[in-house]
């Protein structure tokens, strides 16, 4: 768009476009803009079809303030030009860009991110992503908790489960085992659901605190722990009932098996005294040993059976204990890791979805601009071809006119040279009559030589043309017939 | 004025004929319009000088509040010569 046509160039084209000379189309361009310029004057609008219409505005006198001075001046009533294009013109030369339509926009588009993204189509999430690192920071941090939650408890889920396997075992029934295992199994699942509750995790530490504690003990009879461990869950799991608390459900969860466990498996012989000791059992642990001692010899003997019985099984717990634990700790960090990615989808779900969105539309976008620079690349070389071809067409009817016109003059030049008396060795050749005008009183050839060609060269050529021998001697009122001249080249 | 009547009074001044003339402003307009697109400028000294400028896509707000992408586009502009504002007596700014 550097080159700026100017009205010969224009004037030249649109000779080609007409098949006009050329220098009346310059004529009539020149007298083209003359009009509008006068029309513009006189009515205050002039209407083009296919260019636009011009208007004169008049603005009314105002008042402006200087403002580096801050000086107070009066702008003057003055007319100002207006120029607005006709709707065709305005269509043809905004074709490149007429596939662009104006698109409303949602209100959850920040627009800077576009204008980035705009400028750096490379770093599309970069700067999004900065933008909404704080929220999905905390969408990160929820979760950590409960992760870490579900890790505590369940790893102390195991070791409860441990510990009332453990005791199940003594009681020496598998099934109860199972059921320990599978209330322990449902204790953590449901600390899971409820995305870590400290009182929870509390509890099950508290009851493996008083478990271990218990176990390490040496006491005889280790049935006494047995029962022990029971009253010793109980007020927790009591006291965790009375909170208003979710970890309601724990208690509930094991307390049935832990109460079922020595209810059902333990001898018949020690029913007795585990009811006995259990009403009393919260006081402390050197009564139930002191308890534990009053019980009959036989049943002390049974329980020393029961003792070895229990070592053994004790022995054989851990190993599978220790086994337990070593599966089942991948599992649940598989399980917490699931949950994580789960969480984070959902949280940060629909900023994603927004994202993609955005992305979709800025590529949607580019598409379509490429796809209209294409277009109109296309239709460009396409109308540059039939203008060429037009052109060409144009220039070869011109130049055959042009020759005919040429040759054509040439002849009746020639008629005309042989028809009227040239000047020998003059500049110039008679080529016709201009006019004719009378020798008055007063006049001379000089005069008219001067008023007609505006020199006084071209009396000799006058004289020639009407046959005067002495340019001195013109006769009275003599009719003179001016020639028409042209230069010999 | 109106078409009809630039097209009378330059037959008037010209001596053409009226077909003629329509023809010849028609060309005229036909031949700026190519000329603007394809170089993006026309300067008239005696007028003036057409122009073709870009518009830059922009953000603007519909009197309900809803935001609307202005799509690029190629506008034409005019600005009238010095001759002819001295004409028309527009103070120069």
């Amino acid at each position: 768009m550097g080159n700026r046509a100017s009205l010969s160039e224009l004037t030249e084209a649109l000779a080609s476009r007409c098949a006009a000379g050329k220098k009346q189309t310059e004529q009539f361009v020149h007298l083209f803009f003359d009009v509008v310029a006068d029309n513009l004057l006189k009515d205050k609008i002039v209407k083009v079809r296919g260019l636009g219409t011009f208007k004169l505005v008049n603005v009314d006198e105002r008042e402006s303030v200087n403002i580096s001075t801050g000086e107070r001046i009066v702008i003057p009533a003055h007319s100002k030009f207006t120029f607005t294009p006709d709707p065709v013109i305005r269509d043809e030369i905004n074709k490149p860009f007429a596939d662009f339509e104006a698109t409303p926009l949602n209100d959850d588009i920040n627009l800077d991110e576009i204008n980035a993204i705009g400028d750096e189509p490379d770093n599309i999430d970069t700067p999004e992503q900065g933008a909404e690192m704080p929220d999905e920071m905390k969408g990160i941090e929820a979760p950590a908790p409960v992760l870490s939650g579900i890790h505590s408890v369940g790893g102390r889920a195991v070791e409860a489960e441990a510990e009332e396997q453990k005791t199940v075992a003594i009681g020496g029934a598998p099934e109860t085992g199972d059921e320990g295992r599978g209330t322990a199994v449902s204790l953590s699942s449901s600390d899971i659901e409820e995305a870590s509750d400290t009182d929870v995790s509390e509890t099950p530490e508290e009851a493996d605190d008083e478990d271990n504690s218990d176990v390490e003990e040496e006491t005889e009879g280790r049935t006494a722990d047995i029962v022990e461990t029971e009253p010793a869950a109980k007020p927790s799991a009591s006291s965790d009932l009375s909170q208003p608390s979710d970890s309601s459900e724990f208690p509930k969860a094991t307390d049935p098996s832990d109460t079922a466990a020595p209810a059902e498996h333990l001898e018949p012989g020690e029913l007795p005294t585990d009811s006995e000791v259990k009403p009393t059992a919260t006081a402390d642990r050197t009564n139930h040993v002191g308890e534990a001692t009053e019980v009959d010899d036989a049943v002390l003997v049974k329980r020393a059976s029961v003792v070895e019985h229990a070592d053994i099984v004790h022995n054989a717990t851990i190993m599978s204990e220790r086994k337990s634990r070593w599966w089942v700790m991948p599992l649940l960090l598989m399980c917490a890791l699931l949950l994580f990615s789960l969480g984070y989808y959902l949280g940060g779900g629909d900023r994603l979805h927004i994202k993609s969105l955005a992305s979709d539309l800025i590529v949607k976008a580019k598409q379509k601009s490429s796809k209209a620079d294409k277009k109109a690349a296309i239709t460009k070389e396409d109308s540059i071809k039939a203008e060429e071809a037009k052109q060409r067409a144009d220039r070869e009817a011109a130049e055959k006119a042009e020759r005919e016109a040429k040759e054509r003059e040439a002849r009746e030049l020639e008629e005309a040279i042989a028809r009227y008396p040239q000047v020998k060795d003059g500049k110039f050749l008679i080529i016709g009559s201009i006019g004719t005008d009378t020798m008055r009183v007063g006049r001379t050839l000089l005069n008219i030589s001067r008023k007609y060609y505006g020199t006084t060269d071209y009396v000799e050529y006058i004289c020639i043309m009407n046959g005067i021998n002495n340019p001195d001697i013109v006769p009275k009122n003599a009719v003179l017939n001016l020639p028409k001249l042209r230069h010999k080249e | 004025m109106n078409n009809k009547q630039l097209i009378s009074e330059m037959s008037r001044r010209s001596g053409l004929s009226v077909a003629d003339t329509q023809t010849m402003i028609n060309g005229l307009v036909a031949e700026m319009t190519e000329v603007l697109v394809s170089d993006g400028a026309v300067t008239i000294k005696q007028f003036g000088s057409f122009e073709v400028k870009k518009k830059m896509e922009r953000v603007c707000q519909t009197p309900s509040g809803q935001k609307v992408l202005v799509p690029p586009r190629l506008v034409l502009s005019f600005k009238p010569s010095p001759v002819m504002r001295e004409r028309i007596g527009e103070e120069e700014l």
